[in-house]
C-alpha cells in the first residue's frame, strides 16, 4: 500500500491527489493549514484553506490569486483524494488537513494548541491511520500556565506601568498571539493600540467575524500615543526601533511559549516575560495524538527526535519526519516576524544563574 | 517562596542598577519580618550551606515525573540549567484554596532554614519525602529558587551599596546610615531586621566599627623616617579583631565574623569593662607563655565549635591597640595620643596588664600568664628613625611580624587620609626553589598556568613546598606559560607535572613545621620575587636551608597551620 502522503522536494505531497500541504516551493495547488508564513507561502497557482481563515490568508497573500475554502468537517474530492479540514486551535481558520485515500486515513495537524482561545474555534482532534504531528514544544519542561492566570500577570503588569507612568509595550507574532492577547487582557485598564502589522490582521479578524476589544492603530506621524497608560502589541521586530520612540517611558515585556525556560528570556532581554503560546504544551501534544488513536505518528518541527523516541517507548509507532521545511522556516523567520510569523525556534539557552 | 522567587526573576532581568534597586524596593516594602534576615543573607553572597545534592533531586524528580533519564538529560540539555529543568518536569503544584487540606506555600525561611534542619536529622527515604511534600506547595519558578539555594548554588549577588539603599528607602532614613546599620548589625531574626529598619537617627551599633587599616611601607619609608611624632608598636601576628561591649562581650573579626563563641576565654577577660565599649586589637594564640607567631595559629577560627583539647593546647589572648568607644562615648575622631590615654587608663582600671614592650622571641612577662587574657599592647621606645630600624630589625627573632607605626594627632582613620598608619612587616625570607608542577588555567582565558608549584632539594629529589604565581610581570607569564607546555610530564588532577628547568626565587613571611605537608614544613605567604634565569635546577635550595629559617616558637608547635597560604588579597591573616 502507497504512502497517501509523501515527502518530495516542495514538501509534503498527496500523489493520489496531486497537491501539497504547506508547500515551501511554488506549486500549482497548496493545500494550507494556517496563514502563518512558515505554511502559507505566496507565488502557487491555487490555494485550498478552511473557510474561517480565507481573508487572514488573502490578507497574507494580497492580489488575486485563487483561494479555495471548505468549512470545517465539509470534504472535497481531487482526483481521488478526499480532503477536509478540522478546527486545529491554533489561530483563525487554523486546520488539521485530513486526506484519505483507499480507505486510509492521513492526518496533518499544523500547528495546533489545546489550549481555549476566544479568536479561534477550538481544536477537534480526528481519528486517524497516520498522524503528522507538529512537536515545537515537544518537551515535558513545556507545560502552560492557564490563559486566566497568564491573564491576570499582564493585567497586573499594565496597571503597575500607568501607575508608574510607563508605557506597557507587548511583543508578540502579529498573526493570531496579537489578536488573542487583546482578548485575554482586560480592556477596561486602559486603551489598546497596535503596530500596522497587527493593525492589518485585526481587520481580517474582524471582517471575518472575530470579536476583538477596541483597539487602536499608530497614525502617520503621530506624537506621543497612549503614553504612560496603552497597552501596545507590537511584533518583536520594533524592538530597537524608533517606532517605539513614540511612547516614551516604556517596559517591554513579551509573550511566548519560550518564556518557560530563563536562559532563553535572558537571552530575549526584556524586563519582563509571559508563557502564552499558540502552540500545544508537552501534555497537550501527547492528549492530542493519543486522541487519533494514530496506528504511526510522524513528528515534525521542534523536539522531533524526542517525542519520536519517547512514543515509541510508549509502544507508538513513531518516526521523525524529515522536512526541510521546518528548518528553512526557523531560518527565515525573524525577518518574517514582521510579516506576521511563527514562533521561531529558541535561541541557544543560558547556562545557570550569572556569577 | 512566592516574593522572593519573583524578586530573583526580576533582580535576573535587571539590565541597570534602578532596575535591581526597584525590585528590592519592592521586595522589602512587603516581605514578611522573619523572612528578611535570610533574604538578606542570601543576596549579600554569605557563603551557603549545601543541604542536599543535585543527583538526589535529579533522581527523586525525574521518578516523580514519570519520565525516563534520557529525557531528563536532553530537557537539561535544552534548558543549560538542571536545577530549573527538574523544577519544570515535576508536577504541577497544587493550589492553596482548590483544596482545604493544602498548606499555604511556606515563606523563605520555613522553606530553607526550615527543609535544611530537617533534612540535617533525616535519613535517605525520610529526606525524599521532605523534598517531595516541598515540590507539592511550589510553582516551578519557586522550585528553581529553592532547588539552588538548597544546593547552595543560589549567585544573585546585590551589592551591599545598592541594598543599603533600597532599604533606605523602605525604611524611610538615608543610605549611609543604612549602610552603617547593615555592616555593624547582626541579622538573625526578625528583631533584628525591625531595629535594622527601625525610623530616626540614632542607630544602635551591634557590630564593631569599620576597621583602620594600615598601609604597607615600602618604598615610603624615607618619607616616613621625616615625620617625628610616631606611635610605635609591635605589628601582632594574629587576628585582627574589636572587642564590642554592649550589654555583653562581643568579638567581631574585621571580615565581620562574629566569633565571640570561638574564643570565650578572651570574652571572659573583657566581661568586666564598661558597656558601651569597643577596642581594638588582635587575638593572639599562645603556648605556654610564648605569643606563637602568625605561622603556627592553629586552627581555632575555622571551627564551629570549640573542642576541649583545642582550648587546652591553644589558649588565646587579646592585645589591646586602641580604644575606639568607652561608656557610650564615640573616640574615633579624637587624637591617636588622647584615645591611647584613655586605653591605658581604661585598661589599668580593669587590671588588665601591659605587656613587655622587648620580649625576647615571643616570650611573654610570666605575671601576665595565664591568669588574664586581655592585655595592652605597649609603646616602643623609638626616639629616633635610627631606633625605629633597630625594632624592625629585631622583630623577626621577637616573633612579631614587624612594627605599626601611627601618628599621635591622627583620628582613627577608615579612609584614605594622610593620618593613616604604616605597617612594616619584617623582611621576607627567600630560597631559591625549582618549578616542578602547573595547575591547567580554568574559565576566563583558559591560561595553562594559574599556578605553580615549588620544590627544593631533600635527598637528591625535590620535594614541594609552596605553590604561588604572584609576583610575574604579564610578559614572564606568557614566556614561562610556554616553557610549561613545552615540559609537561605528567597529569595529577588539574596539576601538570613538569620537567624541572626554571628556578624563582620565592620570597615568603615565615616557615613553620606541619605535619599536613610532605615536606614537613609550610611556608607563609609565599611569592615569587624574581625569575633567577641564570641559575640551574642543581644550584637552588635545599629542605636543610628552609628548615633553618623556621620561626621561633614555630618549631615546637603542632598545629596544624592552614592548608594553603592565605590569599594575600583577603589579608585573612595580616594586618
Ligand atoms: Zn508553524
Ligand atoms: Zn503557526
Amino acid at each position: 500500500m502507497a504512502d497517501v502522503l509523501e515527502v518530495t522536494e516542495a514538501g509534503l505531497y498527496c500523489p493520489a491527489g496531486q497537491f501539497w500541504i504547506d508547500p515551501w516551493r511554488r506549486v500549482p495547488r497548496a493545500v494550507i493549514t494556517h496563514a502563518h508564513a512558515d505554511h502559507a507561502r505566496p507565488g502557487c497557482d491555487r490555494y485550498l484553506c478552511a473557510a474561517p481563515g480565507k481573508l487572514v490568508l488573502r490578507s497574507r497573500l494580497g492580489g488575486t490569486v485563487p483561494i479555495d475554502s471548505l468549512r470545517y468537517g465539509e470534504s472535497l474530492a481531487i482526483n481521488g483524494a478526499h480532503v477536509s479540514f478540522a478546527p486545529a486551535g491554533h489561530i483563525l481558520g487554523s486546520a488539521q488537513v485530513r486526506v484519505e485515500h483507499r480507505g486510509t486515513v492521513w492526518v496533518v495537524s499544523g500547528d495546533y494548541k489545546t489550549a481555549a482561545d476566544p479568536t479561534c474555534d477550538p481544536i477537534e482532534p480526528v481519528r486517524a491511520d497516520v498522524f503528522i504531528t507538529e512537536s515545537t514544544f515537544g518537551l515535558p519542561i513545556y507545560r502552560w500556565p492557564t490563559s486566566e492566570s497568564v491573564a491576570a500577570e499582564i493585567n497586573a503588569w499594565w496597571r503597575a506601568n500607568q501607575a508608574a507612568g510607563r508605557t506597557s509595550v507587548l511583543l508578540a507574532y502579529s498573526l493570531g498571539k496579537a489578536q488573542r492577547l487583546a482578548t485575554m487582557v482586560d480592556a477596561s485598564i486602559g486603551p489598546i493600540v497596535a503596530h500596522g502589522s497587527v493593525m492589518k490582521i485585526v481587520r481580517a479578524y474582524r471582517d471575518s467575524g472575530v470579536r476583538l476589544p477596541p483597539i487602536d492603530g499608530v497614525p502617520p506621524r503621530a506624537r506621543r500615543v497612549g503614553q504612560g497608560r496603552a497597552l501596545v502589541i507590537a511584533p518583536p521586530s520594533v524592538v530597537a526601533s524608533a517606532w517605539l520612540r513614540l511612547f516614551g517611558e516604556a517596559s517591554i515585556a513579551q509573550a511566548s511559549g519560550w518564556m518557560t525556560v530563563r536562559g532563553i528570556r535572558r537571552k530575549r532581554a526584556t524586563s519582563q516575560a509571559f508563557v502564552v503560546s499558540d502552540h500545544a504544551d508537552f501534555p497537550g501534544l501527547l492528549a492530542v495524538i493519543e486522541a487519533t488513536q494514530a496506528r504511526r505518528v510522524l513528528v515534525t518541527h521542534g523536539s522531533s527526535a524526542s517525542l519520536a523516541r519517547l512514543l515509541c517507548q510508549r509502544g507508538v509507532e513513531a518516526d521523525v519526519l524529515p522536512t526541510r521545511g521546518a528548518t528553512a522556516a526557523a531560518e527565515t523567520l525573524s525577518d518574517a516576524d514582521h510579516a506576521g510569523g511563527d514562533e521561531p525556534d529558541p535561541p541557544t539557552t543560558a547556562i545557570d544563574f550569572p556569577p | 517562596m512566592k516574593p522572593f522567587t519573583e524578586l530573583s526573576w526580576r533582580l535576573d532581568a535587571a539590565a541597570e542598577a534602578h532596575d535591581t534597586r526597584a525590585a528590592l524596593v519592592d521586595y522589602f516594602r512587603s516581605v514578611p519580618a522573619e523572612d528578611a534576615p535570610t533574604a538578606l543573607k542570601i543576596l549579600c553572597g554569605r557563603k551557603q550551606s549545601r543541604s542536599i545534592s543535585v543527583a538526589d533531586l535529579r533522581e527523586w524528580a525525574t521518578e516523580a515525573a514519570g519520565i525516563p533519564s534520557w529525557l531528563v538529560d536532553e530537557c537539561h540539555a535544552h534548558v543549560g540549567d538542571l536545577a530549573e529543568t527538574l523544577a519544570l518536569i515535576l508536577p504541577v503544584a497544587e493550589t492553596p484554596g482548590s483544596n482545604q487540606e493544602i498548606p499555604p506555600a511556606p515563606g523563605l525561611t520555613a522553606a530553607l532554614l526550615g527543609t535544611a534542619d530537617r533534612l540535617q536529622t533525616a535519613d535517605g527515604a525520610a529526606r525524599k519525602k521532605i523534598v517531595e511534600s516541598m515540590w507539592r506547595l511550589l510553582q516551578p519558578q519557586e522550585r528553581v529558587v529553592w532547588h539552588k539555594l538548597l544546593c547552595g548554588t543560589f549567585r544573585i549577588v546585590v551589592p551591599q551599596t545598592l541594598l543599603a539603599s533600597a532599604l533606605a528607602e523602605v525604611a524611610g532614613i538615608d543610605g549611609p546610615q543604612m549602610l552603617e546599620r547593615l555592616e555593624a548589625r547582626a541579622l538573625d531574626s526578625a528583631a533584628d531586621y525591625c531595629d535594622l529598619m527601625a525610623p530616626g537617627t540614632a542607630a544602635v551599633r551591634r557590630g564593631p566599627h569599620p576597621f583602620a587599616a594600615p598601609v604597607a611601607l615600602d618604598s615610603s619609608i624615607g618619607a616616613a623616617a621625616d615625620r617625628p611624632d610616631w606611635q610605635v608598636e609591635w605589628k601582632w601576628e594574629g587576628i585582627r579583631a574589636q572587642v564590642v561591649c554592649r550589654g555583653g562581650v562581643a568579638l567581631w573579626t574585621r571580615e565581620e565574623e562574629l566569633v565571640s563563641d570561638r574564643f570565650p576565654e578572651v570574652v571572659a577577660a573583657a566581661a568586666g569593662l564598661p558597656d558601651s565599649t569597643v577596642l581594638d586589637g588582635v587575638l593572639l594564640a599562645l603556648r605556654g607563655s610564648q605569643i606563637t607567631g602568625g605561622m603556627a595559629l592553629p586552627p581555632r577560627r575555622t571551627r564551629q565549635t570549640l573542642l576541649p583539647r583545642l582550648r587546652s593546647e591553644s589558649p588565646w589572648a587579646f592585645v589591646a591597640f586602641d580604644l575606639l568607644e568607652v561608656g557610650g562615648t564615640d573616640l574615633r575622631a579624637e587624637p591617636l595620643a588622647a584615645r591611647r590615654d584613655a586605653l591605658e587608663s581604661l585598661c589599668e582600671d580593669h587590671g588588665h596588664p601591659l605587656l613587655d614592650p622587648l620580649p625576647a622571641a615571643g616570650l611573654l612577662p610570666c605575671p601576665v600568664t595565664p591568669a588574664s587574657r586581655l592585655w595592652l599592647s605597649p609603646l616602643l621606645p623609638a626616639p629616633d628613625w635610627s631606633a625605629v630600624e633597630a625594632l624592625h630589625a629585631s622583630a623577626r627573632d621577637r616573633a612579631v611580624g614587624g612594627l605599626v607605626l601611627k601618628p599621635r594627632c591622627g583620628a582613627y582613620a577608615t579612609t584614605v587620609t594622610d593620618q593613616l598608619w604604616w605597617a612594616w612587616a619584617v623582611d621576607p625570607l627567600e630560597i631559591d626553589a625549582v618549578l616542578i608542577a602547573a595547575v591547567a588555567g580554568s574559565g576566563r582565558g583558559k591560561r595553562l598556568n594559574s599556578e605553580y608549584a615549588f620544590g627544593v632539594w631533600h635527598n637528591a629529589r625535590l620535594v614541594r613546598i609552596a605553590s604561588a604565581r604572584v609576583g610575574l610581570t604579564d610578559e614572564e607569564l606568557a614566556e614561562i606559560d610556554g616553557i610549561v607546555r613545552a615540559t609537561i610530564q605528567e597529569k595529577k588532577g588539574p596539576w601538570r607535572g613538569v620537567t624541572p628547568t626554571l628556578v624563582m626565587r620565592l620570597a615568603f613571611r615565615g616557615v613553620a613545621v606541619s605535619t599536613r605537608h610532605e615536606s614537613g614544613v609550610v611556608v607563609r605567604s609565599p611569592r615569587i620575587a624574581i625569575w633567577r634565569k641564570n641559575v640551574l635546577p642543581a644550584e637552588a635550595g635545599t629542605l636543610d636551608q628552609l628548615r633553618a629559617l623556621i620561626e621561633p616558637g614555630a618549631d615546637s608547635l603542632s598545629f596544624q597551620a592552614p592548608l594553603s597560604p592565605p590569599d594575600p588579597q583577603k589579608r585573612l591573616w595580616d594586618d
